[in-house]
């Protein structure tokens, strides 16, 4: 399970960043055909960010994966105190847990989306719902769709949020953990995760953020 | 109607409501259709639908709404579970909290704000109706959407 985390962000310690974002740009290039899509942004909703591809023709749905996750988990702690003692709670194991989430959220009909800004949710969800989120995205996306990825070369000191500020460039806003990272991906296993997709690209930043672009 | 503004006096503070429009303050429940001209503020419970055309909806931040909102104007800082159609704009404050479809001609969302939704803004060449509303109440044409969005991006989100 994803821990509970100690806000890694030192208050006035941290500040706002821009990033130039190859990513980010070969993601609004593969889209350029799609004309009026679906995009799901699973971060925290950014006026910025809503409005950038609403101006572009998108409907924008957002889905604030780990807000929506931590609220769930809060949720089942309490579930969990109630429960009488040796009650069954198989369905509390991790497993059954995502799933469960899963039955809560992101309820769409296969194929919705054109694009999916993921950013780097997958480095701090725990392993079962990581992997049934990925499985999950991976129908919601319809063939030739685009996700947005970003992965961490190595446990990141600070939490950040992400927003849109122009075609090129994303901030990154140091925010408060709900969750301690989990993983850092090794490139086989992304590749692994996204083996669906007809396509796939990393870009290196030198701020260990690896960009991933998945075209399925 | 404006909503209700905390001054503080003499280490007190006190809600002042402005006169005009409706309140449903935080100890109400209301169940059912909600209609009218008027402006609304909402601190309360609200569980049905509300409409109202040409006004606009405060939904304060004790005020808890499971129902359909059509208004002119919708502003959220409480918690709603419902559609959203506000013909001229739609704001979900830092505290707000919105599970449900937007959609309208302007949005402006504050830092923190919780939506789980699909944001749907009517374009210029879709929003004839939505753009005469607009007029009619002297609110902004569909013209001025995108700047109008662009001065919402500034306040930091």
């Amino acid at each position: 399970m994803a821990s509970a985390g100690t806000p890694p962000v030192a208050a006035g310690a941290a500040s706002k960043t821009g990033r130039q974002s190859n990513g980010l740009k070969e993601f609004l290039w593969q889209l350029e055909g799609i004309g009026h899509g679906h995009l799901l942004d699973l971060g925290p909703a950014r006026q910025t960010t809503i409005t950038f591809f609403i101006e572009r023709g998108y409907k924008v749905y957002t889905e604030d994966m780990l807000a929506t996750w931590k609220n769930f988990l809060d949720d089942e702690v309490e579930r969990r105190k109630k429960l009488p003692v040796g009650a069954d709670s198989s369905e509390l194991a991790p497993e059954g847990r995502a799933k469960r989430f899963l039955e809560t959220t992101m309820l769409y009909p296969d194929d919705t989306f054109d694009a999916v800004l993921l950013w780097d949710i997958l480095d701090y969800l725990d392993t079962d719902l990581m992997t049934l989120l990925a499985a999950r995205l991976t129908s919601l996306v319809r063939d030739g769709g685009v996700v947005f990825a970003m992965f961490h070369t190595r446990k990141p000191e600070l939490f950040h949020r992400y927003r849109v500020l122009d075609a090129q460039n994303l901030e990154l806003i140091p925010a408060s953990c709900p969750f301690q990272p989990q993983r850092v991906f090794q490139n086989r296993e992304i590749s692994n995760l996204f083996g669906r997709y007809r396509s796939s690209k990393m870009f290196v930043g030198r701020d260990q953020l690896r960009e991933g672009l998945f075209v399925k | 109607m404006e909503q209700p503004v905390v001054r503080s006096v003499a280490g007190l503070t006190a809600e002042v409501v402005q006169p005009s429009g409706g309140i449903i303050t935080s100890t109400l429940l209301i169940k059912g259709e909600v209609r009218g001209t008027e402006d609304l503020y909402i601190d309360g419970e609200v569980q049905g639908s509300i409409h109202l055309t040409n006004g606009r909806v405060t939904v304060g931040p004790h005020g808890k709404i499971s129902a359909d909102v059509d208004a002119r104007e919708i502003i959220v800082r409480g918690k709603v579970t419902g559609a959203l159609r506000g013909s001229e704009r739609v704001e979900i404050g830092s505290t707000g909290e919105v599970r449900g479809n937007i959609a309208t001609l302007r949005i402006a969302i504050g830092e923190g704000a919780q939506i789980h939704s699909k944001v749907e803004i009517a374009r210029a060449e879709n929003s004839q109706n939505n753009r005469a509303v607009a007029k009619s109440t002297g609110g902004a044409t569909a013209s001025t959407q995108a700047a109008a969005m662009k001065a919402g991006g500034e306040n930091g989100n």
